[in-house]
């Protein structure tokens, strides 16, 4: 049987207007707008260091070097609080136990055994990851993943309701890094390409089932529906010397370029809130196949090496890479 | 011109009329663009942005001012594009992919959805010379324009406009360009009967 790993990228949270176009021949047409919402200092799309880090913290750690490390902390301590999660990581000092799939969790039980404080962690994730961050500003044509923190420039999906109680969404979001009002146009933008399908009417107590029912529930936004869309997304890539300033003109504009070169999934729940409206959380996470391309003729070491990073990939082996 | 006996002669059996078909004229639009589009940039074979059209300054409009389609006898449709976002692909062969979706809200009130794709020629070297933006393509006073044809489908829940739900449309679209940038798309929509 093979394992797919679902990778943490980013989070989306945002409110979500609709308008209901009416009932047509395919069923209701609802107008859903995504609707930058703005938390304290969370951002409408931003990024979780501990997920990140448990998702793509072997990676980072191989790619970051130790000099790196110590310039981020500037101190024993929080070099060795950072030691913490990377052990986390490993899966402990042994390093033979599996990647736990919540990093959260194997922090909370550290606290417990070392009375670590977990902001402090949190402080060092974080201070880790911007250290990484500037250094692949100079340092690396392609950055690894580093989150994206930003808001939603637009976002619109034209939803049907089928006669099912299943809703279908098309949707199609721009996010930017920048800021919200960008008048300079300084932000790298991202396009989103969002469908899928979610039971409205699942667990629901009424039988047989109903449109009208379905578009109640909607309207009333009755309770939490979870989700799980299919995102396809496009991110700038290198530009022509010969382009001009408005093809050119963002800084860090291949930072994103991952997102181009996969598939994605968006996972989290539309939530009815009495201040808010309705709202959507999702977890943008890459969803990563099992296996490594082996070319045809290719020997059977290399299938060999090819099986094992495919271990490694779904934290079964945990090699000597921190 | 096609000699269809002769044809008839030299294929007997097959088939060497084409199918009927007409267009029947359903209403225009005019869309004005907002004239900073969202530049996602390079992606691989082109480049991608997105444009958006000014809300409450784009109109659509039975050209002749009917108050009923012409043949069919159902109401006209009249009232302002509330919402139009055009998401275009120019690819680096100077041909431009889009998708594009549009809400008109009649002047009753009542909402009509479109959506459709375009296809548009840019040029001989037209790619080039927009996005590298050196011999920017029309002026204030003269704007260059572009024409092109698009197959959109309208949706809508009311029983007014219901007979636009069944149509397969032909819509006529001219585009103005002035220092490069897009600035306004006429459309004329038929409907393919």
């Amino acid at each position: 049987m093979h394992t797919v790993n679902l990778k943490y990228m980013f989070s989306i949270s945002a409110g979500l207007p609709s308008h209901v176009l009416g009932r047509t021949p395919a069923g209701y047409r609802i107008d859903v707008e995504y609707r930058s919402i703005e938390t304290g200092l969370r951002k409408s799309v931003s990024t979780n260091a501990y997920k990140l880090l448990a998702a793509w913290g072997l990676e980072l750690g191989a790619w970051a070097r130790e000099d790196i490390r110590k310039d981020a902390f500037q101190s024993d301590k929080g070099i060795g609080a950072f030691a913490g999660v990377l052990d986390a990581l490993k899966g402990g000092p042994a390093g033979d136990a599996p990647v736990p799939a919540k990093l959260e969790d194997l922090l909370v039980r550290k606290i417990t055994t070392d009375q670590e404080p977990l902001e402090a962690l949190k402080r060092d994730a974080e201070k880790f990851l911007a250290a990484v961050r500037d250094f692949s500003k100079e340092n690396a044509d392609y950055p690894p993943w580093l989150g994206l923190e930003g808001h939603i420039l637009s976002g619109v999906d034209w939803s049907l309701l089928r006669s099912d109680g299943v809703i279908e969404f098309d949707g199609q979001l721009t996010i930017t890094d920048g800021l919200l009002n960008d008048k300079k146009g300084e932000g790298v933008l991202v396009n989103a390409r969002t469908s899928g399908a979610v039971d409205l009417v699942a667990n629901d107590a009424e039988r047989p089932y109903s449109i009208e029912h379905a578009m109640d529930l909607w309207l009333r936004a009755a309770g939490d529906v979870p989700v799980a869309l299919n995102i396809k997304f496009e991110a700038p890539q290198e530009s022509e010397p010969w382009a001009s300033k408005k093809y050119t003109r963002r800084k860090g504009q291949l930072k994103y370029v991952m997102l181009s070169r996969g598939q994605f999934v968006g996972c989290g729940t539309i939530k009815s809130l009495q201040k808010q409206g309705t709202t959507i959380e999702l977890e943008v996470f890459q969803v990563v196949a099992p296996g490594k391309v082996v070319r045809p003729g290719e020997d059977d070491a290399k299938r060999a090496a090819a099986d094992n990073l495919n271990k490694l990939a779904t934290g079964k082996l945990v090699g000597s890479l921190l | 011109m096609i000699d269809a006996a002769r044809l008839q002669r030299l294929h007997p059996g097959k088939r060497s009329t084409l199918q009927d078909r007409t267009l029947l004229y359903l209403f225009s639009y005019d869309v004005e663009v907002e004239t900073d589009p969202q530049t996602i940039g390079f992606f691989p074979g082109g480049v991608r942005f997105n444009m958006v059209a000014r809300p409450n300054q784009s109109r659509a409009y039975n050209v002749m001012r009917d108050r009923t389609v012409a043949g069919i006898g159902v109401p006209a449709i009249s009232g302002a594009l509330e919402w139009g976002s055009d998401w275009i692909y120019w690819r680096e062969d100077d041909v431009e992919f889009s998708q594009v979706r549009l809400s008109i809200t009649t002047d009753e009130g009542e909402r009509i959805q479109g959506y459709y794709p375009v296809i548009a020629y840019l040029g001989l070297g037209g790619f080039r010379r927009l996005v590298s933006e050196k011999d920017k393509v029309g002026r204030e006073d003269s704007p260059v324009e572009g024409r092109f044809i698009t197959t959109p489908r309208f949706e809508t829940a009311s029983p007014t406009y219901a007979w636009i739900n069944d149509l397969q449309c032909v819509g006529f679209g001219r585009l103005q360009l002035v220092r490069s940038e897009f600035r306004r798309l006429s459309y004329d929509v038929y409907g393919l009967t």
